[in-house]
């Protein structure tokens, strides 16, 4: 096949490979100069503004975090916060988001409607404290998987993806004798894997970096996620003299090198789901042979 | 001590629009393929006899899709208790609100904070800084994932393009503090990266970060940096799931990559785009609190400060509730007119709304 | 069907497990109500906060201690500091009060109304029963005030603390002979700390300060006679930015902008950028509280910085002629005890006299250094923490409880100069007239929507974006926008309550 392709098309290529390649590049420097800053001598990176090679390794930085009770604990917490929570995502995303793709569905418009009306509009921090209060919620971890557990946004998504797909398959499944339910997961959900992965993913990575509902709702300590360290750790390390009054004067703010290897801690498992659900994107690939 | 709570205080008050922005950089965009007419094979079913009664329609039908409506129901159940149930706190932008006294006893106010709003010096500024910040967002940012994600379509190697899109992800998990100070790295006017460059190389060093001039474009460039391979990866989503055979054919009948590009690619995820714009339009007078804040200064207030900043600084630190719940709500209308008039206008040309 | 069956069980055991999780843990705090029982410890349920990065585990030895010395039992719900406020609000609004809160601003509009609408206890008529309250500054507890009344016991801090700390090396290497003492002195260190090279690396490299958005390093207006934040001027209680000193100051600023002898980003530089400076080397001088010498950035530097050699200055003598400290409010953040949870005085009493306990010097020294003997041991006055890292686990999460903050001496020799600077700084106190001084709502509004005018009229002045006209224009600007009103309100309120 390459060999018919026009001389213009390989310049197009290599415009466009060229491009890609600086656009990662862009995106990727500055988060390695922060690991690679975190290796670095606690001493020797105060010295330095940043650092490209640690010019004395140092895993000082990670010794610390590790030896504290609240980091590698909060580690699990987020993990999970994350499975469990992005589990009830995505079932009662695909749950809601089934019947309402489904045209014949009389309530379809005024659900919607609440849907998208929930959107816009909102109670408040105090208004939702009460209600999660009331249920009983506070203090535990269904207060960190229940409040959020549909996105508005992402169930249009599903929705909207779940109406292009052929209804022959799901006739012929209801000719089969097949529920509604069982054509969700048998039919649409297999089908539907590239949105499922994205959703996964997006939903995974809003639970990974939840940290304002633990603030509010939980105040055992030990039920903290990751990211309630991390803020704690890099605000610590911005109060300057202009704050002295208000100052702990016990509190030695964290090293540089700590706080970028709670950075690393905190961003490094996540950035690990992505493979794992990428090759469902490819799958996309299938979904087009069965729409023949 | 006001200092103090602006740093302590500055990542953690949720007010209702921080909640909604969340969402809002994490959605670069969406992916779907409103095929109109496929789904529509059903739609005889609905035009029953009209002489029913509206609930005697409805209680066939849920007998006849008992299933269908026993999967809304967790769904609804979940809307209708945590996002309507503390729908009631909004009463609060009629209110002198006060925490201890609650709701029901807190001092009646009426329109008042609507008043304040609109008879403020401030409110203009605020309406044209947020207005000029989203369409640099919708003009400028917008576009972007589209574009790479059409120019990862077009690569062949797979794993270049897997390589490519891992590490353009990444920014999106930076919270918007190791972002902001990322770019104070690079573009300060003390030992600023690129200031360094330009100054090395006999420029004028530029005021990036500290003038009226360049405020909107750093903001854009970060939001750029930071969500660009994140919305792309939903663009891909959609890519993918185009029938490689289509190509095929185009290829067949002689069709050169610029005409499969114009005739197959972007058709297929065009409905993606509209729907993306219409929701985006919908918190368009969101602007992304923590990044503006952060990025705030005396020498670019005039142009930088922003509804959310606003409510912030006057509504939130002075325990004003009431007041930054009508500076929401009146941002919520805005939203809701916005969603209403361009989901019909999508309709009109052909497009499937969001409802 | 079996194969669908198996998909659909774990959707359906993961919403259970979810509607499990979600109601397991319902929290049944028996209710707030203080044990009757002499014998048996007092039950306290406290709302306090943290701002180490671990929290106090639940076995936390220091509240053990506290524990066993006051018979108590106490209930603490430990709240990061960043969000404290939120929290504060949510619970005050959820109405399910602990009997003892922390407020860390009392001035904040909702602690001020909730305190007018008699939601607080009054306690100053019962101070005068206990021996340690008793003796509470007067001073301060009349900062504490709102509407007159005290409504909870202050944490203390010493009034006067923000002294000038300098790297004595750099001096020497700069060829200044003399610590400054003037603020000509203070502007010829500056100046030879940027232009001289006193790190000797050959590059020109360093300043004497760095300043940030919030102008908030060592330079104060204080040094060019303006009042400490309000002052009484002509019968008026007035801003600092509206007297003829100020503009001495900013005059000052302007001078070291132009010269480029302060970092010329200094609008955009966030408030911790100083610490940084200072412990890479950059700086040679800085401003903190003299508490703070024990840290590391004061008598550890020389393990990150070789031959940094770190000295306190008490005060410089002023434009004006006279040696001014600014004079705190005295206290951070007090405690205050609801009615709704704290129903009776008897209740009150009781813990009010475990407060008396936590006031006594010995507990103080507790909640600060720890057990003594366990992470810290005293020999002839100087108190040496025993090992580090057990004190940072142990002690530093927990010492939000302190009822002040006093003066440690670790030994060294900077130790000694803080302590006699502590001494010596007493007299220089310049107060801020404001203090103790509660604006409407309001007033308050007015202030904090027009804070944004001053402080970006400061910047554009010492930029030279506005000159002096502008400057003038500024103030009207200010003044017009409701500044007037509150210049009157604190003027009555000053009137009726210190004058």
């Amino acid at each position: 096949m390459d060999m018919n392709r026009s001389w213009g098309s390989k310049v197009f290529d290599s415009a466009n490979y060229f491009l890609l390649f600086l656009m990662a590049l862009i995106t990727i420097v500055p988060f390695l100069l922060n690991v690679t800053g975190s290796f670095e001598a606690p001493v020797e990176a105060l010295r330095k503004s940043f650092v490209i090679f640690p010019k004395t390794f140092s895993l000082a930085a990670y010794r610390y975090i590790f030896s504290t009770n609240t980091i590698p604990h909060s580690l699990l917490v987020t993990i999970f916060i994350t499975v469990a929570g992005t589990a009830i995502n995505i079932a009662l995303t695909s749950l809601m988001a089934f019947p309402l793709a489904n045209k014949r569905l009389r309530v379809r418009k005024p659900v919607m409607l609440l849907v998208i009306f929930s959107m816009l509009f909102s109670g408040g921090m105090i208004p939702t404290y009460l209600v999660v209060k009331n249920l009983g919620l506070l203090d535990t971890y269904g207060a960190l998987l229940l409040p959020g557990a549909i996105s508005a946004f992402f169930l249009i998504i599903l929705k909207n993806f779940f109406i292009q797909l052929p209804d022959e398959l799901e006739d012929s499944a209801r000719i089969d004798g097949c529920n509604d339910l069982q054509i969700l997961f048998r039919i649409v959900i297999p089908l539907s894997m590239p949105a499922i992965a994205t959703l996964t993913l997006f939903y995974a990575v809003g639970h990974w970096n939840q940290f304002l509902n633990a603030l509010l709702y939980i105040n055992d300590a030990s039920k903290f996620p990751i990211q309630v360290w991390l803020r704690q750790i890099v605000l610590l390390s911005q109060t300057g003299i202009g704050d002295s009054a208000n100052n702990f004067e016990g509190v030695i703010p964290p090293g540089k090198t700590i706080q970028m290897g709670v950075t690393v801690v905190s961003t490094v498992p996540i950035l690990l789901v992505y493979p794992f659900l990428q090759r469902h994107f490819a799958k996309g690939v299938l979904l087009g042979s069965v729409k023949e | 001590m006001i200092r103090r709570e602006l740093l302590g205080g500055l990542f953690t008050e949720v007010t209702p629009l921080q909640y909604r922005n969340v969402n809002k950089y994490v959605m670069g965009g969406i992916f779907l393929k409103a095929l109109p007419d496929l789904a529509q094979n059903n739609h005889h079913l609905s035009i029953a006899r009209k002489s029913e009664g509206v609930w005697a329609k409805l209680l066939k039908e849920v007998k006849r899709d008992y299933w269908l409506y026993l999967m809304l129901v967790p769904g609804v159940l979940y809307f209708l208790i945590f996002r309507y149930a503390p729908m009631w706190g909004l009463v609060i932008a009629f209110q002198n609100y006060m925490p201890f006294l609650g709701i029901a006893k807190s001092e009646w106010v009426g329109f008042a904070h609507f008043h304040a709003l609109f008879t403020s010096p401030d409110f203009w500024m605020l309406l044209r800084n947020t207005l000029i910040l989203a369409a640099y967002n919708i003009f400028l940012f917008f576009p972007l994932p589209i574009i790479i994600a059409l120019m990862l379509n077009e690569v062949r190697h797979e794993v270049y393009k897997k390589v490519v899109v891992s590490l353009i992800y990444v920014p999106h998990f930076l919270s918007w503090v190791i972002v902001v100070s990322f770019f104070y790295f690079f573009f300060s006017i003390q030992n600023g990266i690129v200031n360094e460059i330009l100054q090395s190389l006999g420029f004028q060093k530029v005021h990036f970060l500290d003038s009226a001039r360049w405020f909107r474009p750093m903001v854009t460039l970060e939001i750029i940096w930071k969500e660009t391979g994140w919305g792309t990866i939903i663009f891909m989503a959609a890519l993918a799931g185009v029938n490689p055979q289509l190509y095929e054919a185009a290829r067949m009948d002689g069709a050169n990559r610029w005409r499969q590009l114009y005739h197959i690619t972007l058709p297929s995820i065009r409905s993606t785009i509209i729907i993306l714009l219409i929701l985006r339009l919908g918190s368009f007078l969101d602007s992304g609190f923590e990044q503006i804040y952060l990025m705030l200064n005396t020498l670019n207030r005039e142009v930088g400060e922003v509804f959310d900043t606003y409510v912030y600084t006057v509504g939130i630190l002075g325990g004003q509730f009431g007041f930054s719940t009508a500076v929401d709500m009146f941002k919520s209308v805005v939203g809701l007119v916005l969603v209403l008039i361009t989901n019909r206008l999508a309709k009109k040309f052909g497009e499937e709304g969001i409802y | 069907m079996g194969k669908e069956f198996k998909r659909i069980v774990p959707v359906v055991s993961m919403l259970l497990i979810a509607a499990l999780t979600g109601c397991s843990g319902g929290s049944n705090k028996p209710s707030a109500t203080v044990s009757t029982d002499s014998a048996a410890p007092l039950r306290i349920q406290m709302m306090s906060q943290f701002e180490s990065a671990e929290p106090p585990t639940a076995d936390n030895p220091i509240v053990k201690y506290i524990e066993q010395q006051t018979n108590t039992k106490l209930d603490i719900t430990w709240v990061l500091n960043s969000n404290y406020t939120d929290k504060l609000n949510v619970t005050m609004a959820s109405g399910d009060l602990p009997q003892v809160m922390l407020v860390v601003n009392p001035q904040d509009t909702v602690i001020v109304s909730a305190a007018q609408s008699g939601f607080f206890w009054d306690v100053e008529p019962y101070l005068k029963d206990y021996p340690n309250l008793s003796k509470l500054d007067i001073d301060t507890l009349n900062n504490t005030r709102i509407n007159g009344k005290i409504y909870g016991l202050y944490r203390g801090r010493y009034p006067e603390r923000v002294v000038m700390y300098y790297r004595k090396d750099w001096l020497d290497n700069a060829g200044i002979k003399e610590p400054p003492k003037t603020v000509d002195d203070y502007y010829n260190a500056i100046k030879a700390f940027t232009l001289n090279d006193p790190d000797k690396n050959g590059k020109q490299d360093t300043w004497g300060i760095t300043e940030n958005k919030d102008l908030g390093t060592y330079t104060f207006p204080l040094l060019f006679g303006a009042p400490n934040g309000w002052g009484y001027i002509n019968n008026q209680v007035i801003p600092d930015f509206m007297t003829n000193e100020y503009m001495d100051y900013l005059k000052f600023m302007k001078k070291l902008y132009d010269e480029k002898i302060i970092n010329q980003d200094f609008a955009t530089v966030p408030g911790a950028k100083v610490s940084e400076d200072w412990t890479s080397g950059k700086i040679g001088i800085r401003g903190n509280i003299v508490e703070a010498y024990r840290g590391e950035t004061f008598v550890g530097l020389g393990k990150t910085l070789p031959g940094a050699d770190v000295h306190i200055i008490p005060a410089l003598v002023s434009t004006t002629g006279q040696k001014r400290v600014a004079k705190g409010s005295g206290f951070l953040g007090m405690y205050m005890f609801p009615k709704s949870s704290v129903k009776t005085e008897e209740d009150l009493k009781k813990i009010l006299s475990f407060f008396d306990k936590m006031a006594d010097d010995k507990m103080v020294k507790t909640v600060m250094l720890g057990i003594d003997g366990v992470h810290y041991k005293e020999e002839n006055g100087v108190q040496k923490i025993l090992d580090e890292t057990n004190y940072n686990k142990e002690v530093v999460p927990v010492q939000h409880l302190a009822m002040r903050m006093d003066l440690v001496n670790n030994g060294t020799p900077l130790a000694k100069e803080a302590a006699d600077t502590l001494e010596e700084i007493k007299q220089y106190g310049v107060a801020d007239v404001s203090h103790g001084l509660i604006l409407s709502v309001e007033s308050k509004k007015k202030l904090s929507t027009n804070k944004k005018i001053i402080d970006d009229a400061k910047i554009k002045f010492i930029m030279g974006v506005i000159d002096e006209a502008g400057w003038g224009k500024e103030i009207e600007n200010w003044k017009q926008s409701g500044g007037a009103d509150v210049v009157k309100e604190y003027t009555e309120l000053y009137n009726k309550y210190k004058k």
